[in-house]
């Protein structure tokens, strides 16, 4: 644990250059929406649900991020050719992915909280960043969706070079993050309210825009429910697929 | 106790497109305590793929494979505690991390537990490993030898009592290759046990105690490396003769097993004789005949011939292969 939350931090800040783009880069998209929505439908006419959407394009950040690093890992090592020095640690390899992804998480946290102070600060809009509440509902989401993640490792380690998908995927979810805003029915609305992103982003904008917190708990229950399932599933998809990738042979292929 | 069992393993590749693979058939061999034993075989033999399954990374189509008296699949993390590996050498690191990080990464990945501090371990091995000097240097500006001598350094890091190396010295110049031929040879009188493969054959006759020949995933001979030179101990007598070979009195040469040459355009003769007996016999007809003796070399086959008469003598035929058996 504490080794990757040294590796994790260090590939964070190492480059402080590559830090700042990402955020700088991200920063761009949000405000690329924030300048766009007031444009076309007037400054301040619909404040809260353009905030809204600023939100949701961050929660989905962190949760693609989640969504991607097992398949992300799985590639990138083995390009690299470490993939098989994990495998022969005494620790397993999907502990290995869940820890990699928690010190990530915390690593890129503090990320979360600068794009969320810049859009105070430059764009003046109204949010509410009480960090106890928001960190557990980020973190226990980002489990979830290492869950869903963990669906495509097992692709990528047993079918190799589903990266495509992995992207299709993301664009895929994006619809999902508005179904809070009501702009999304039927069946879609129906699998969109099954992820933890779509729960996480409920009690993040309850708590961030309305400072709301009487549907918190509530809210960061079916959280942890919804979390908990798909990370069981995940993993135990993947570990499947990973006795069946073992048995060919194909583990450290690419 | 064997720091290694393996016993009957086949191991079948079955790709998801295309045939399946027989990459290994019965395999059965054992590594013993301190003792270092060497695979050799022809690229496709068999010894990355047996490497792999006593890592773990494979799981076998059939048979087991221990480490010390843990199954490798069913007691993975007790099994894998014990194991040192190298197995893509110069690839197995973070490039964007110092070598004191990926040291100390593969420590915690290792679950190190050693008697001296973790920072005091690695400092210990940067310079065992003749690295001190570029301990925070990035990975990414390390020459191939230095990256080989790192890979030995995390290897050992968690202090194991095996190491399994798959091609230690591969793309290592001369100098290199003996760096870590030493550093090698210094860890087995620590007490470690070496499963190692290798296509230096220089490299393994000097530091192997046995040899493992691994040909189309099977055994082909496994001896002490003593022992199996011995097999091959054939003192080989070349006799260089001025003469051209239309005037060679074949009669000097019965009941001899001599290989007869044109060199230096066909001015002299080379014969080339496999046996030590009967020396003076061949010495003594050719003198009789007027045939002086230019030059005599004699010397005996090194590991490198022994081999090679294997993997022909493997190729050839199944009698031949059933003679040299007596060692499987």
């Amino acid at each position: 644990m504490k080794a990757e939350f040294k590796r994790a931090f260090l590939g964070e800040f190492r480059y402080p250059l590559w830090y700042l783009g990402q955020i700088a880069g991200r920063f761009v998209v949000l405000a690329t929406v924030f300048l766009g929505a007031n444009y076309l439908g007037g400054t301040t006419s619909d404040s809260v649900l353009v905030t809204g959407a600023l939100l949701n394009i961050l929660v989905l950040i962190l949760a693609l991020e989640s969504t991607n690093s097992v398949g992300t890992t799985i590639v990138s090592e083995t390009r690299i050719g470490t993939i098989q020095q994990l495998f022969v640690s005494p620790i397993s390899f999907p502990a290995l992915l869940v820890i990699r992804d928690v010190a990530a998480f915390f690593a890129q946290f503090p990320a979360f909280v600068v794009q969320v102070l810049l859009l105070k600060l430059v764009f003046g809009v109204s949010l509410y960043v009480p960090l106890a509440l928001i960190l557990p509902v980020l973190f226990t989401m980002r489990l979830g969706m290492l869950g869903f993640g963990f669906l495509f490792g097992a692709g990528n380690i047993m079918f190799q070079r589903t990266n495509l998908l992995n992207i299709l995927t993301n664009v895929l979810m994006l619809p999902t993050i508005l179904v809070n805003e009501g702009n999304i029915s039927g069946a879609l609305r129906t699998v969109a309210n099954l992820f933890p992103l779509t729960k996480a982003d409920l009690v993040v904008q309850g708590v961030m825009l309305h400072g709301v917190e009487t549907a918190y708990w509530e809210g960061l229950l079916r959280l942890m429910s919804s979390s908990a399932v798909f990370l069981f599933v995940g993993l135990a998809v993947f570990r499947v697929f990973l006795k069946m990738s073992l048995k060919r042979g194909l583990v450290g292929q690419y | 106790m064997s720091a290694i069992n393996v016993v009957d393993v086949t191991q079948v590749y079955r790709p998801l497109l295309g045939r399946s693979v027989q990459a290994l058939s019965n395999v059965s061999l054992s590594l013993e305590e301190g003792e270092i034993l060497t695979l050799l075989g022809p690229n496709g033999a068999g010894k990355t793929t047996l490497v792999k399954g006593i890592c773990g990374l494979l799981l076998p189509t059939c048979g087991t494979i221990r480490i010390g008296q843990h199954d490798v699949v069913d007691q993975r993390q007790q099994a894998l505690s014990r194991l040192g590996v190298i197995l893509e050498g110069n690839r197995s690191f973070y490039y964007r991390l110092s070598a004191y990080e990926n040291l100390e990464y593969f420590a915690y990945l290792r679950n190190y537990q050693g008697a001296t501090s973790l920072k005091l371990r690695i400092e210990e091995l940067l310079d065992f490993f003749g690295l001190a000097d570029a301990k925070f240097r990035l990975v990414n500006s390390f020459s191939r030898g230095m990256l080989q001598r790192l890979a030995l350094a995390a290897a050992v890091i968690n202090e194991p009592e095996i190491l399994v190396l798959d091609e230690p010295t591969l793309g290592l110049d001369v100098e290199g290759a003996l760096e870590i031929e030493r550093l090698l040879t210094e860890l087995t009188s620590q007490g470690v046990s070496i499963l190692m493969t290798t296509h230096q054959m220089d490299l393994a006759e000097r530091i192997s105690d046995r040899i493992c020949i691994l040909m189309h995933g099977q055994i082909k001979a496994e001896a002490p490396v003593h022992q199996f030179m011995e097999l091959f101990a054939i003192t080989t007598t070349t006799f260089l003769v001025s003469c051209k070979r239309d005037n060679l009195p074949y009669g000097i040469l019965d009941g001899l097993d001599v290989d007869v040459e044109e060199v230096h355009q066909g001015t002299e003769i080379q014969l080339t004789w496999h046996s030590s007996d009967q020396l003076y016999t061949l010495v003594n007809r050719l003198s009789s005949d007027g045939l002086p003796t230019i030059a005599l070399k004699s010397g005996e086959l090194g590991l490198r011939e022994a081999y090679m008469a294997t993997i022909e003598a493997n190729r050839e035929s199944q009698e031949v292969r059933e003679k040299y058996s007596v060692y499987s």
